[in-house]
This record gives C-alpha cells, sequence and structure tokens, in this order.
C-alpha cells in the first residue's frame, strides 16, 4: 500500500490522497473515491475514510479520498455557483482524477451521511460510476418503523428508569456562566424522496450497484432492514441494491469495534461488485 | 431703561411654547396672516380673578391642555390708549398639577399691574413664534374690531408669535379675535381654541379652584362629535367560540382546502380532525382551561393543526418561535409553566426542551392514531384565556399578553366584518407566529371557510417568491418594513400588475407607514382595497382602520376609525379628552381588550385602566383626531420604540446590554440610519478592572458583546451599533441624558488586518454595505450580518445588487458568505465566469498555493503548507494542533488562520501527528514522545521548504503542551498556545470522563454491551486508542514553567474556563513581562460531550491567533 497527495481539479485547487494497493488487482478494477461527510476532513469521522481506504488496497482497489472546495485542504472555488453545482463540479473532477490516471473499470463513489448524499447525486449523471456506498444517507419513515419505534422508545425509557442509558445533554446557547457557546455549522437537511427515488431509479436502469449502509444513529428515521424496500415501493432493485444494518452502532462509529466493522463490511462488498 | 426680570413663578423652567399646530413649521414656511372673530364674555369675579388676568390665565390654560407643559410662556402687550403708555412684556405662568385658574389668574394679575405700572414696552418672548394676548381699545361696535390691524400695530415684542389673542373692550361682553399663522394652523382649529376659551371663562366661577387639569375644556358641539367619531359602530358580541367556525366549515365543505404549504394541502377535514385527536392527546396529557400549551414550531401544517388543538382542548395557545434566543425561550416557557410543549423533535433537542414535557409533533400519527377524530364538543367560556403572547417587556423580560376566547373570537369577527373575508379567498400567513397579527392571518381564513398559506421565513424574505406568492391569493396583510422592499422589487421585476389583480386586500400596519408606500401598494394591487390597520396585543389588534382613498393621493397616513365594538380615546395625562389636532396618549376599549399580562398585576393595573366606567387599554402611543375624525398615530410617549414594525421596549435591550460580560453600563436608543429607517444604537461604558484594556482586549469585548446581544435578544432587538463611552453622560436629576449621547460615529472600526476590497465589484458591494450599515470601512472578509445588517438590509441589499448589477444574490448567500464571495458570485452570474472558467492560470486568488506532502521518518507523516504569495519572506509559522477528535473540531478554524497567515506574508505548516488524521499509522501506535518528534521534524521541514529565517509555533490544546515540551529543542521566535491543556492528568480524566459520559449514552443501542478493550492495556477515549506508554506519558505531561529570562514569548489566547486559564498563565507566565493573555468571550466547549463532532466556527478565533502569531512582541 502506498499513500500520495495529490492536488486536482481546474485551478489544482482540491487535495486528496491516493492510496493504492500492492495487492494484485481484482478482475474488475474499480477504484474508489470518497467524499467529506460534512465538514470533516478526508480522512474521515474518526479517520473511517483513511481505515477504508488502506483495507481496500489490501483487496487491490485503489481509493481517492479527497476534500470538497472549502472542507480540510481543499480551497473553495466557483463562488458563483450554488453549493449543489459546486460539489458536482468537485466530484466530476476527482472522477476526471482518477479515470485519467488510473483507468479503472469503473468508480464506486462513498461517503457518509452528505458524502453518501453527495456521491449519489453525482452519480446519476455521470455513466463512469459503477456503484455507490452510500453510509446512513437519507430515510424515509414507514409504517412499520412507527410500530418498531414505539417498542424502541420503550425500550430506551426502560433502560434510562433503570439508569442504564443517559442520553446527551442537547446543545446549550450558554454555559452555566452564562459564557456563550457556538453553533454548528452545518444543519444538514436530508434529500427529499422524490429526488432519491429518481435518482435510485437512474442507477438500477444503467446497471450501477447501491450499496446502503444504516447506523443506529438513524434509529429515529431508518430501524429495520426491510424498510429499504418499503421506502421505495414499486422501485425493483434487481440484485443491484444492497444493505448492511448496524442497529448497535453510532452515526459516526466512535468505537474502534465499530468501526472495524463498518471497514469489513464495505470492503467485502466491494469486493464483491469487484468480483461481478 | 433696563428691562426687569422677566415674570415667571418661581421654580418653574420655561420651555418654548409647543402649539398644536396642524402644520410643521419649516424654514420654508411662509407666514400668512388670518384672524378669527369671536365673541367672549369675561367675567369679573373680584380679588385676583380680575377680567384681565383670568382672561391671561384662562387661555394659558388652554394651551396647557393643548400641550402639558408645566409652564406656559406667554406675550402680553396692550396698545397705546389716550392717557396710557403702551406695553409688552413676557411672563410665564406655572400651570403644574395643582395649578388653579385662581392661582395663575393670581399670577398674571401681579405681572399685568407690574407692567402698567411702568410703563413702555418690555421685552416679551414672541418674537419668534409662541403666543400672546394683546389688549386693544374698543373701536365703537359693530365689526369694525380690526384685529389683524391691531397685530399689525403691536410692539415688535409680541408681534410675531404664531397664535395671538386680541381682545378689544372692558366690560364682561368683549371682543376678540385670534390673529394666526394660517400657515401652522387650520381655521377649524382657531375657531376650537376660541370655543376652549369661551368653556374655561364660563366655569371659572364655579371651578376657580379645582386643579386645571379637571377644568372643563370642551364644548358640548366637540364633545358630541368626539363620542360619534371614537366609537365603532356596535355589533352583537360573537355567539361561541372561534374553533367551532372551523368545525362548522369541516363539516360543510370536508374537501375544501384549508391550509396550504409548499406544494401540499390539507383540506378542512384533515385539518380538523388531526386537531381534534391532538386536542384528545393534549387532553389525555392534562391540558385544559387555564393551563397553557406552548407550540413551539416552525412553518408548516403543524401551526394550524396545533393552534386548533389547543383552543379546542380548551387550554391556553402559547406560539414560542423557535428562531429566539434559548434564553428567552426559557424565559417565556418558565412564565408560562405550559403543561406541554408541541413541537418537532430535532426543535426540542436542539432548545433543551426536555424540561417542558415536550410532545414532538414527528409522532403525531403515532401519538394520537388511536384517538378520535370527531369534534370534542367541549364547553369553552368567554372568559377563559384562548392565548399568551409575548412582547417585549421594560423589565429585561417579555410579558405575556393573556387573551380569552371572546377577545379571540371578536378579533377576528370584526376583522371579517370590516373587510369581508369569505369562503373562496385565499390568505398567507406572512407575519411570525409568535406576533399576535398572525392570529388575523391564521384564523380569519379558517373561520371563514377560505384557504390559508403557511410560508416559511425565507419565502417571506425572498421578493421574486413573495411576488409569486402575492399573485396567487386575494388577501394579506404585510407589515411596511417588508413592502418596503417588496414593492419596489414587484415595480421593477412587472411591466403590468395585471397579475395581482386577484388581490381583493391589501393592508399593512404595525408600525408608521409612509403616504408613498400606500400609493405603491394601490398600484401594485390595482384591484385591492387597501388599508391601514392600527392595533397591538393588547387590544386583539383590530383597534382602528383606515380606508385608503383610490380617488386621490395619499398625503398623510392616518390608521383610520374604529372597528365594530371598538371605542378610541387619545386623552391628555390627566385622561381628558383633547380636542381634535391635539395630540394626547391613544386608548381603547372593547371586545378586543384583553384580559391583561400574566404574572404582571401591577402591570395590568398600570396599563388596563378605567374611564368613565370602561376598561380601557393604554396604548402608549400618542396621536390626535384629524377634523375628519381619523386617527392619526405620531409616535410613542415612553421608551418603546418600532423598528421595522417590531414593538421593542429600550428597556429591555439594556436589560441585555448591561448583563453582557465586560459592560459596566449602557444604554440603548433609536436612531435614525442612512435609509431613512430606525436602528438601535447602544452606548457602553466597559468594564476596565484592574489597569488598561489592550486595544485587543477592547475589541475582543466588543466582538463578545455583539455575540452576546445576539444571543440573548431576538434579532429584530439586536442593536446595529455599538458607540463605546467612557461614561455616560447625565443630566441635573442625575439620569442618564440621552439628548445627550453623541451621534454613533458612521467610521467603523479599522482593523488594520482588513483586506480592503479592489476589484470594482468588491468596491460596488462594500459601498452598498457602507450606505446600508452605516460603516465607512468594509473589508473583504466582512460579513453583512456580523457588521449589524439583518434580513431587511439584506433583502434592500439584494434588490439593490440586482439594480446594479443583474445578479440575483439568495438571502443565504448574503447570511453566509463574505463580501470577498459574494463579489465573485456577482462576476461569475453577471458573465464574468466564463472568463474565469475559460482561464487555464491559476486563480485569482489572494492565497499562495497549498502544497499537500508526506515527510519524516518513513515518510509518514502528512502536511500541508500554506505557502505565501508575497515572496522573499523571513517567517514561517507552525500549527501544532490538538491531539485526537479536538483535532477535528478545531481544523476548520486552523485551516482559516494558515490561510490568514500565508495571505499575510508567513506561509504555515499544518500537519497530521503519527496516527492521526491523514499521517500514516494507528492512534495505538503513537506516544507523547512520538508526537514531540513529530512537531521537532514539522519544523525542521517547514525550515527546509520555506527557508524563514524566524519560525513561530502555535500550539493548541494537548498540542499546546506538545510544543511547550519540545520548545527547547527548537528555535522559536514565538508561541501561541490556544487553550493549552496544561496538566496530562487532568485532561486524561477529563477525556476518561466523557467517554463513559458517550459510553452511556451509546446504552440504549449497545443495550449493556461493553466495548473490546484494546489489545496491550491501552484504552479508547473519544475516538482514538492510547497506547499504555501513550497513557503514562499523558498523565506526566505539563507545561513547564517558562525561565524568567529566556525563550520566546508567549501568547495565550482563552476561549474556555477564563478564570482557569488566567490563574495558570499566572503561574506559568507570570515573571515574564513579555508574555500576554487574551479571553475571548466564546467558549469552545472542549469538555461538553454534546459537541464532541461539531466543528468550531471560526467566530474571531482565526483572526486573534494571527494578531498573536504576526503582532509586536
Amino acid at each position: 500500500m502506498r499513500e500520495s497527495p495529490c492536488q486536482f481539479g481546474q485551478y489544482r485547487q482540491l487535495v486528496g490522497i491516493v492510496t493504492e494497493p500492492s495487492a494484485p488487482p481484482p478482475p474488475r478494477r474499480l477504484a474508489c473515491v470518497l467524499v467529506n461527510a460534512g465538514l470533516v476532513p478526508k480522512f474521515g469521522p474518526f479517520r473511517l475514510y483513511a481505515r477504508l481506504a488502506r483495507r481496500l488496497a489490501e483487496d487491490g482497489v485503489l481509493t481517492l479520498r479527497f476534500d470538497l472546495g472549502g472542507i480540510g485542504d481543499s480551497r473553495q472555488e466557483y463562488p458563483g455557483q450554488p453549493l449543489h453545482e459546486r460539489t458536482a463540479i468537485e466530484l466530476g473532477a476527482a472522477v476526471d482524477y482518477v479515470a485519467g490516471r488510473y483507468a479503472p473499470d469503473g468508480v464506486v463513489l462513498g461517503g457518509l451521511c452528505s458524502g453518501a448524499e453527495d456521491s449519489f447525486r453525482y452519480a446519476e449523471g455521470d455513466a463512469r460510476v459503477a456503484g455507490v456506498v452510500l453510509i446512513d444517507p437519507f430515510s424515509y419513515r414507514t409504517e412499520g418503523w412507527a410500530w418498531r419505534h414505539l417498542r424502541y422508545r420503550l425500550a430506551r425509557r426502560s433502560l434510562r428508569a433503570l439508569g442504564l442509558y443517559e442520553p446527551l445533554p442537547p446543545h446549550a446557547a450558554s454555559g452555566p456562566d452564562g459564557a456563550a457557546k457556538g453553533k454548528p455549522l452545518v444543519n444538514y437537511k436530508y434529500m427529499e424522496r422524490d429526488e432519491s427515488g429518481r435518482i435510485l431509479k437512474t442507477l438500477l436502469a444503467r446497471r450501477a450497484r447501491v450499496h446502503f449502509v444504516y447506523t443506529g444513529g438513524m434509529l429515529e428515521h431508518f430501524n429495520h432492514p426491510g424498510q429499504l424496500a418499503a421506502m421505495f415501493p414499486g422501485v425493483d432493485f434487481g440484485g443491484l441494491v444492497t444493505l448492511d444494518h448496524f442497529p448497535r452502532t453510532d452515526h459516526t462509529q466512535a468505537l474502534e469495534e465499530d468501526r472495524r466493522a463498518l471497514v469489513e463490511a464495505i470492503s467485502r462488498r466491494v469486493a464483491a461488485a469487484c468480483r461481478a | 431703561m433696563a428691562n426687569p426680570p422677566e415674570d415667571r413663578a418661581p421654580g418653574v423652567e420655561e420651555r418654548a411654547l409647543q402649539l398644536p399646530t396642524d402644520f410643521s413649521k419649516t424654514p420654508a414656511s411662509e407666514r400668512r396672516l388670518a384672524s378669527h372673530a369671536f365673541e367672549i364674555r369675561v367675567p369679573d369675579l373680584g380679588g385676583a380673578l380680575a377680567p384681565d388676568a383670568l382672561l391671561v390665565a384662562a387661555f394659558g390654560v388652554s394651551l396647557h391642555r393643548y400641550n402639558g407643559q408645566a409652564a406656559i410662556p406667554l406675550g402680553a402687550a396692550r396698545l397705546g390708549a389716550p392717557g396710557h403708555a403702551p406695553w409688552a412684556r413676557s411672563l410665564c405662568l406655572a400651570t403644574g398639577a395643582d395649578a388653579t385658574l385662581r392661582a395663575l389668574a393670581a399670577q398674571a394679575g401681579e405681572a399685568l399691574r407690574g407692567a402698567a405700572g411702568e410703563g413702555g414696552a418690555r421685552a416679551a418672548n414672541g418674537a419668534g413664534g409662541g403666543a400672546a394676548i394683546t389688549w386693544v381699545e374698543a373701536a365703537g361696535g359693530g365689526d369694525g374690531f380690526d384685529a389683524l390691524g391691531a397685530v399689525e400695530g403691536a410692539p415688535p415684542e409680541v408681534r410675531g408669535v404664531d397664535l395671538h389673542l386680541v381682545v378689544a373692550g372692558s366690560g364682561e361682553a368683549r371682543r376678540a379675535a385670534f390673529v394666526y399663522d394660517a400657515s401652522l394652523f387650520r381655521p377649524a382649529s382657531v375657531e376650537r381654541f376660541a370655543g376652549h376659551l369661551g368653556v374655561l371663562l364660563g366655569a371659572a366661577a364655579a371651578h376657580a379652584d379645582a386643579p386645571v387639569a379637571r377644568l372643563p375644556l370642551l364644548t358640548p358641539a366637540e364633545r358630541c362629535w368626539l363620542e360619534s367619531v371614537s366609537e365603532g359602530p356596535s355589533r352583537p358580541p360573537p355567539p361561541e367560540p372561534l374553533h367551532r367556525l372551523v368545525e362548522r366549515n369541516a363539516a360543510a365543505t370536508p374537501d375544501a382546502v384549508a391550509v396550504r404549504y409548499r406544494d401540499q394541502s390539507l383540506t378542512y377535514a384533515e385539518l380538523n380532525r388531526r386537531a381534534n385527536r391532538l386536542a384528545r392527546y393534549l387532553q389525555a396529557e392534562g391540558a385544559g382551561a387555564e393551563r397553557p400549551v406552548a407550540v413551539c414550531v416552525e412553518p408548516s401544517f403543524d401551526i394550524a393543526v396545533a393552534l386548533l388543538a389547543v383552543l379546542k382542548a380548551g387550554a391556553i395557545y402559547v406560539p414560542v418561535d423557535p428562531t429566539y434566543p434559548p434564553t428567552r425561550i426559557r424565559d417565556i416557557l418558565s412564565d408560562t409553566t405550559p403543561k406541554a410543549v408541541l413541537s418537532r423533535r430535532h426543535l426540542v433537542e436542539k432548545l433543551d426542551l426536555g424540561e417542558f414535557g415536550p410532545i414532538a409533533l414527528d409522532d403525531e400519527e403515532a401519538l394520537a392514531g388511536e384517538l378520535g377524530g370527531d369534534d370534542l364538543g367541549l364547553e369553552v367560556g368567554p372568559g377563559q384565556t384562548a392565548y399568551i403572547y409575548y412582547t417585549s417587556g421594560t423589565t429585561g423580560k417579555p410579558k405575556g399578553v393573556m387573551a380569552s376566547h371572546a377577545n379571540l373570537a371578536t378579533y377576528i369577527h370584526v376583522a371579517r366584518g370590516r373587510y369581508g373575508f369569505g369562503p373562496g379567498d385565499v390568505m398567507p400567513a406572512i407575519a411570525r407566529f409568535s406576533f399576535s397579527i398572525s392570529m388575523f392571518e391564521l384564523m380569519l381564513p379558517l373561520a371563514a371557510g377560505g384557504t390559508l398559506v403557511v410560508l416559511d421565513r425565507d419565502h417571506v424574505l425572498d421578493p421574486a417568491r413573495m411576488a409569486s406568492t402575492l399573485a396567487g391569493v386575494t388577501f394579506f396583510h404585510a407589515g411596511p418594513s417588508l413592502l418596503k422592499h417588496l414593492l419596489p422589487f414587484i415595480k421593477r421585476q412587472h411591466a403590468s400588475f395585471e397579475a395581482f389583480a386577484g388581490v381583493r386586500h391589501a393592508s399593512s400596519g404595525g408600525d408608521l407607514i409612509a403616504p408613498e408606500l400606500l400609493e405603491s401598494l394601490k398600484e401594485v394591487f390595482p384591484r385591492a382595497e387597501v388599508f391601514v390597520i392600527y392595533g397591538c396585543s393588547e387590544i386583539s389588534c383590530m383597534g382602528c382602520t383606515y380606508p385608503v382613498p383610490r380617488d386621490r393621493a395619499v398625503t398623510r397616513t392616518y390608521v383610520g376609525r374604529p372597528f365594530d365594538n371598538v371605542a378610541v380615546r387619545v386623552l391628555d395625562a390627566a385622561r381628558n379628552p383633547v380636542p381634535a389636532g391635539v395630540v394626547g396618549e391613544i386608548h381603547f376599549a372593547g371586545g378586543g381588550v384583553v384580559k391583561g399580562y400574566l404574572n404582571r398585576p401591577d402591570l395590568t393595573a398600570e396599563k388596563f385602566v378605567e374611564i368613565e366606567g370602561r376598561r380601557f387599554y393604554r396604548t402608549g402611543d400618542v396621536g390626535r383626531l384629524s377634523d375628519d375624525g381619523w386617527v392619526e398615530v405620531l409616535g410613542r410617549n415612553d421608551f418603546q420604540v418600532k423598528i421595522r414594525g417590531m414593538r421593542i421596549e429600550l428597556g429591555e435591550v439594556e436589560y441585555a446590554l448591561r448583563r453582557a460580560p465586560g459592560v459596566r453600563d449602557g444604554v440603548v436608543v433609536a436612531k435614525g440610519t442612512a435609509d431613512g429607517e430606525k436602528a438601535l444604537v447602544a452606548y457602553v461604558v466597559l468594564g476596565r478592572g484592574e489597569g488598561a484594556a489592550s486595544e485587543a482586549e477592547r475589541r475582543a469585548t466588543l466582538a463578545a458583546l455583539r455575540r452576546h446581544m445576539a444571543e440573548s435578544l431576538p434579532d429584530y432587538m439586536v442593536p446595529a451599533s455599538y458607540v463605546e463611552l467612557a461614561s455616560l453622560p447625565l443630566n441635573h436629576n442625575m439620569k442618564v441624558d440621552r439628548r445627550a449621547l453623541p451621534e454613533p460615529e458612521r467610521a467603523g472600526e479599522p482593523d488594520p488586518a482588513a483586506r480592503a476590497p479592489e476589484t470594482a465589484t468588491e468596491r460596488r458591494l462594500a459601498e452598498i454595505w457602507a450606505g446600508l450599515l452605516g460603516v465607512a470601512r468594509v473589508g473583504l472578509d466582512d460579513n453583512f450580518f456580523e457588521l449589524g445588517g439583518h434580513s431587511m438590509l439584506a433583502m434592500d441589499f439584494i434588490a439593490r445588487v440586482e439594480r446594479d448589477a443583474g445578479v440575483a444574490l439568495e438571502g443565504m448567500e448574503v447570511l453566509r458568505e463574505s463580501l470577498e464571495v459574494l463579489a465573485s458570485i456577482c462576476d461569475a452570474r453577471s458573465g464574468k465566469k466564463a472568463r474565469k472558467a475559460a482561464s487555464s492560470a491559476p486563480p485569482p486568488s489572494a492565497e499562495g498555493p497549498v502544497v499537500p506532502f508526506h515527510f519524516g521518518p518513513g515518510q509518514g507523516l502528512y502536511g500541508v503548507l500554506h505557502a505565501s504569495p508575497v515572496p522573499g519572506l523571513r517567517e514561517a509559522a507552525l500549527v501544532c494542533a490538538p491531539v485526537g477528535e479536538e483535532h477535528v473540531r478545531a481544523r476548520f478554524v486552523l485551516t482559516r488562520l494558515a490561510r490568514r497567515l500565508a495571505a499575510g506574508g508567513v506561509p504555515t505548516l499544518l500537519f497530521d501527528y503519527y496516527g492521526f488524521g491523514d499521517s500514516l499509522g494507528e492512534s495505538g501506535e503513537a506516544s507523547c514522545a512520538r508526537w514531540q518528534r513529530d512537531i521537532a521534524d514539522a519544523h525542521r521541514e517547514l525550515a527546509r521548504r520555506t527557508g524563514a529565517a524566524r519560525v513561530a509555533a502555535v500550539g493548541v490544546r494537548l498540542g499546546a503542551a506538545l510544543l511547550c515540551n519540545a520548545a527547547p529543542g527548537l528555535d522559536l521566535a514565538r508561541i501561541v498556545l490556544w487553550d493549552p491543556v496544561c496538566d496530562g492528568a487532568g485532561h486524561y480524566a477529563e477525556m476518561a470522563a466523557l467517554h463513559a459520559q458517550y459510553l452511556r449514552s451509546m446504552q440504549h443501542l449497545r443495550l449493556g454491551r461493553p466495548p473490546a478493550r484494546p489489545p496491550g492495556g491501552g484504552e479508547e477515549l473519544l475516538g482514538a486508542t492510547y497506547s499504555r506508554e501513550a497513557l503514562r506519558e499523558l498523565k506526566a505531561l505539563a507545561i513547564p514553567k517558562l525561565a524568567p529570562d529566556r525563550g520566546p514569548p508567549v501568547r495565550w489566547l482563552a476561549t474556555s474556563q477564563p478564570a482557569r486559564q488566567r490563574a495558570r498563565f499566572a503561574s506559568l507566565c507570570g515573571d515574564r513581562p513579555d508574555c500576554r493573555l487574551e479571553a475571548l468571550d466564546f467558549d469552545c466547549s472542549w469538555d461538553d460531550l454534546a459537541r464532541f463532532e461539531d466543528v468550531l466556527p471560526d467566530v474571531g478565533i482565526a483572526a486573534a491567533l494571527a494578531a498573536m502569531v504576526k503582532g509586536p512582541a
């Protein structure tokens, strides 16, 4: 495995790191591009992306992790464009860079949260994208979710009553001394179902693979593997949609064992795609 | 001949006489004398009440009753008569609270006797305005009395007054005339003055010893007229609570659209069903009569469902704006102690509503799914409290206005009766839900079977979207501030206004409205009836309304006449009705007058008063009646002001100001701005503590003050500018003399580090900002809102940019982006984008290139050098980030620091420690010793790549401790520490506690399953693994005390626990005069696990650190 920094984009304003495998390439040479989760730089939440890139390299898969403009080391350009368009330009530059330099058989885009949705949105318009890995992306409550959620709430309350569970205190605007605290910079809003349904159909129509990962951090919106099909009734997944559900881990996998499990699961899915 | 002192009662402070003019006196006013002749009877009551003295006293009393002045200056003169020399002089009547006609006549008599005895002309006060009385000899019978001629012949000292009472004859019946400046008074007004004088003289015999405030003044005809214009038509009160009407509509037209939100609709049947189910749920939760239920929701169907549900449950609706600062929300909730808070889950978490019984409407279906959707049929009494709206309060806390169901029904009933809203009508809800006028917008359509359109806040503030919305409605009400921006936009964008022909009612209110605005309303909405609506929460908003005439231009804005079942009075300080044209305080009575203020009986008693057996509300607004009986509002009579239509108690703003850290004293006033609006200006005296504050400390305090105010008050109450004073000016009563406060400096604080606008676009945008915000200097990095802008000004800014450059900026862009970025957006959208995109040259950035690379042993470390565009550098900076998750939190700020330093000529290296970030290795493989070596390697690499002779290093948190320990081996020009970890053991304990807290918060997911232990005796803490060796080193790590005579100077930035940090600074650096600590009043909350994954915003931290790196030693 070898890591090397790179710069690309129209003004070389985007900074990334390519992790090249030393292992022999798989039958289908897919390359991965990992997209920032929120404002967390290219190494990912708790270095999830760095770990994933290195793990994928063990299977012979090359990975580019990079910072979108204005995040981490990349400079923000195209200020005249709305954020989604700006992101699309930059993701296009990343795919161009990987495709042009390493000539893979296809590109897999992926990320957590906003990184997942940015990947998904971009994939709709670029046929070079052979698959997407979406960690905790959009999700929509269904009837089944509501029933299960009641049980979940009951369990949570019971745990709390027993003193076994204590939610984090919510953000306060000021501390006990009245001193002001900051506000989160980003208040992320997930994709609407109309848009996600449309993109999903487009990807499936061109036989791209879509892999969903939902963690326990999404239980307020997603709480059962069967919910995925119910979220998109009438959409034929055609064996191209897969799902890993980790209801016992949190959104950013702050615990080492959770990260490890997630990395292993994703690498298995990518490896499977490389064999297909 | 020497002039004797003027005749002024002891202790009376004379001010210029204020006359109740109909027109303002301006330098351009051309004096035109006119006269009104009348007969008066001046009784001879003997003693002090001799006729001439009584006449002067009565004239003085009438003037006092017009203006309320405690001292009435008058000129007095007698024209020459056979055997008598003419005289003229000034006198001043003491018309204070205890004054009587007899006492005033005695004052006047003494003055007149003195004047007659001395003879000759003396100085009077009337040379340039004011009032005077002149006696002339009777010119025989008939109409031969030439008052104008008499004034022409009067001594020059009284000749030029604006209102001159000329009296002829000497018996009881006399001929008199008012000679007046017709450019100031209407004839009808002067005619009334004559009537008042007659009434006062007629009452003299019976009321000579009564306080002047209780003397009759109005003529019977005037009283009759006042009564006719002050009472709205009488209608039977509404027979049932308002929500019954909605239920009836649901039964009659179940499929009619009740509410629209975005592209979704809710029918009456569905709305009623959801509201019924939620009402039942609320009942089950204990909501009911006189029990408040707070509704804290964003615009959506939620507002209609929740409002109806609360009313149906018989509980009290308390709207709470989720955009308010949490402290204000808590004040409101603590005051009402609601039974429940209807909200959404994300708001409950964000606003920390847990303790107030939150009910998340996300779960509406699950919560109330099994409950019946049919009407509850609950009996609701008319006196039962229906809602509480909070308005700005003088004590620093908002006050809750409690209205009954009868008030609410009257509110909507009279509005519907006056404006004729029907089932086919569509009305948008434009006001914030926390303002009581929103009830008009929410309930009028629902009660009348029409359609309510709920709008997001950004929709309301977007002129293009609002224009599109208004093209699809039939009714709307909008405040003048919004219209002031919206109407010009529509006029620019539309060649014809046919698109708005469907609007049949357009109204405005809530603030003083310029006549031009009403003309624009008429123009843009050609088929609409245009109304002004005047009222306030305490009278259920519907006080008076003015139908703006279409057949003539509006030159003066009235608020009209009272609604049905409403009485309006314009009263003086003694609660006497004032004559038409005379200014008094506006009072209201009627079915809309609310119950009072929650938990404020004192204030309720003060503001709700009984007059002639009826309960009136004192609005605090001053106004007058026109000759036609229209009410005209002129302003406020207390410290309440209106800014952009929002009522603001200055006391509440001052309360927040005085509580701000570092502020010793302060006052707030409303000042006019360059754009003709008003804005709040805060004058502050900063607490100095011991010794003089540095400029950086002073600026940091002011910056912190701005943040404090922004977080303590709703946006519309946050002062737009701040003026620092050494002390507040006091008047002779030792009270703050607000008139002596200086004008706010138009020049902003010069920031030596600020980058000036360069391109034409940047300069143009900066120019617009300067004009709008009243600041002289705008830097490229400035943000519109941080400079004191607000949403309305942002709309104005957007409109101006569109007009100048043809570029449509978005509100969010103005909110988020700097001037530099906005200029780039303008350039890109106006066609320069193509030129830039086609270019292959590097972008025109002030920043130098960013160079990522690997370095160090085995090339395992990742670094990124922010190179400087400035050649020939001798200085560079190294940033030693925190270790672990704090690194991610601080990264945004540190990147901005690196960019700022590089742009200023200091190339800066950011790097990741081994096992962290983008460096190789795993956290569990590293140790403190390894990280210190990483710092040394990074230092070496920086020097090698830049050739800099001097390197300054910035250490953050644990990175600061590592840096200080590595520093002896490095040749550093300066060390800058940001919230350094001084004690490794304490830091470890803190991390361990937070990690345990995190694990507890995960138990609902992990269900008791403990996390796996790292191999080798290490420990997992907050997302990173620490080896046993690393933990041992960490626990032993400490920042060494600085040697008194060697080593680089230290600059220390505290953004958390300032007191603790000051103590540590003193113990570590106290012996070094070249070391300094500065504190920013922003708590980075390193120890707050809820902020574990938050990226720190740059609230001046990068600028402060950059100044420390580059500042003088």
